[in-house]
């Protein structure tokens, strides 16, 4: 009888133990990414950059020990039959100490910022990549051009610097979409 | 057991699930007034500088923010103004963080994003306020001790969410 009524406690407890015992939506998002075969700078387009590649991303050690600061990817127009990203898109970005700096996105669309203190000023490499002599500073504001076409980010960039994280394939309670060059009803 | 203590145990189980599962509250006693200047002075600030979807507009966050371009209560509301009932999300999930907490300068909406060296808090999402006369501390602390009609306060909102947006 006295075991009985000690159930609710252990339904309270078990309750508790399991909620800590389930994987986070953090910690799930890097399995719900997918299996692509990986190794370069056009692998998965629109998916979160610095959830593997970052010093505090999934895994102890960034795959290809490549870490980065800023990743993303650029898309066309808004179109059911079109996923590809876009490249030749200029991005350029002002961090919180003023500093500028542009990347240019590769044939996915991807575009990578990673530091290399051994520089003076940004350079870019090819497919994508641009290296900053210094990490930059949140907030960052945000830019994106090709040609006379731009975009003008609407808000800043606090903290994150996987641009998927909130723009993600589609609209949604948490994802404002992929980042376009063109708004709907402009011609790419 | 004691028959209370059981039903107390079942009650705190029955709220958390209930927590766990209703992203919405609707019927929560506010104080006249709270939702309107909240709305009017203070959501475009927090909404650029706290509700980024990459902060507080994370569904994780144990401070849990809504904002026109951030976190959505419904897909359907994306790129549309922020809701009443978004905003009174916002003002409950700030009431958690002790509303009415005297006096006013130990809430943590306060705190938490004052860097430590003028009285602050850790704060995961970095320094925000360096000293308590940044206009984001004023219009928060204002709206907290419910000064948000005074010009001084309207004007420090004004001011904390020209440095938020980004430059046109």
């Amino acid at each position: 009888m006295e075991l009985l009524r000690q159930i609710p406690k252990f339904l309270v407890c078990g309750f508790f133990l399991v909620g800590c015992l389930v994987d986070s939506p953090q910690e799930r998002e890097p399995s719900v990414q997918g299996n692509y075969e990986d190794g370069d700078e056009e692998h998965r387009p629109g998916q979160p950059c610095l959830l593997c590649h970052s010093s505090e991303g999934h895994f102890p050690q960034a795959p290809g020990e490549k870490t980065f600061e800023i990743g993303g990817t650029v898309y066309g127009i808004i179109d059911a039959d079109e996923d590809d990203g876009l490249r030749d898109v200029e991005i350029l970005f002002t961090d919180a100490r003023g500093d500028e700096f542009s990347a240019l996105s590769n044939e996915a669309g991807n575009f990578l910022v990673q530091v290399n203190s051994s520089l003076s000023e940004p350079s870019r490499r090819s497919k994508g990549v641009l290296e900053v002599p210094r990490t930059p500073v949140f907030p960052l504001e945000v830019v994106i051009r090709r040609g006379t076409d731009e975009q003008r980010m609407k808000t800043k960039i606090w903290r994150n610097g996987s641009c998927a994280h909130c723009h993600g394939p589609k609209p949604s309670i948490d994802s404002v979409g992929r980042v376009y060059l063109f708004s709907e009803g402009s011609t790419p | 057991m004691r028959l209370r203590d059981a039903k107390t145990l079942w009650a705190l189980l029955a709220l958390t699930t209930a927590a766990c599962n209703d992203t919405t509250i609707d019927e929560v006693a506010l104080a006249p007034g709270d939702e309107e200047t909240f709305a009017t002075d203070v959501q475009e600030y927090v909404g650029y500088r706290c509700a980024s979807l990459d902060c507080h507009g994370d569904m994780g966050r144990t401070l849990r923010l809504y904002a026109e371009r951030g976190l959505r209560l419904e897909t359907a509301l994306r790129d549309r103004p922020i809701t009443s009932a978004e905003l009174r999300n916002n003002i409950l999930a700030m009431a958690a963080f002790g509303y009415a907490t005297e006096p006013v300068e130990e809430n943590l909406i306060l705190l938490k994003p004052l860097v430590t060296s003028a009285g602050g808090m850790a704060h995961k999402g970095g320094d925000v306020w360096a000293t308590t006369s940044d206009p984001g501390y004023r219009c928060l602390a204002a709206w907290l001790a419910n000064r948000s009609s005074e010009t001084v306060a309207q004007q420090a909102c004004d001011e904390a969410t020209a440095n938020v947006v980004p430059e046109e």
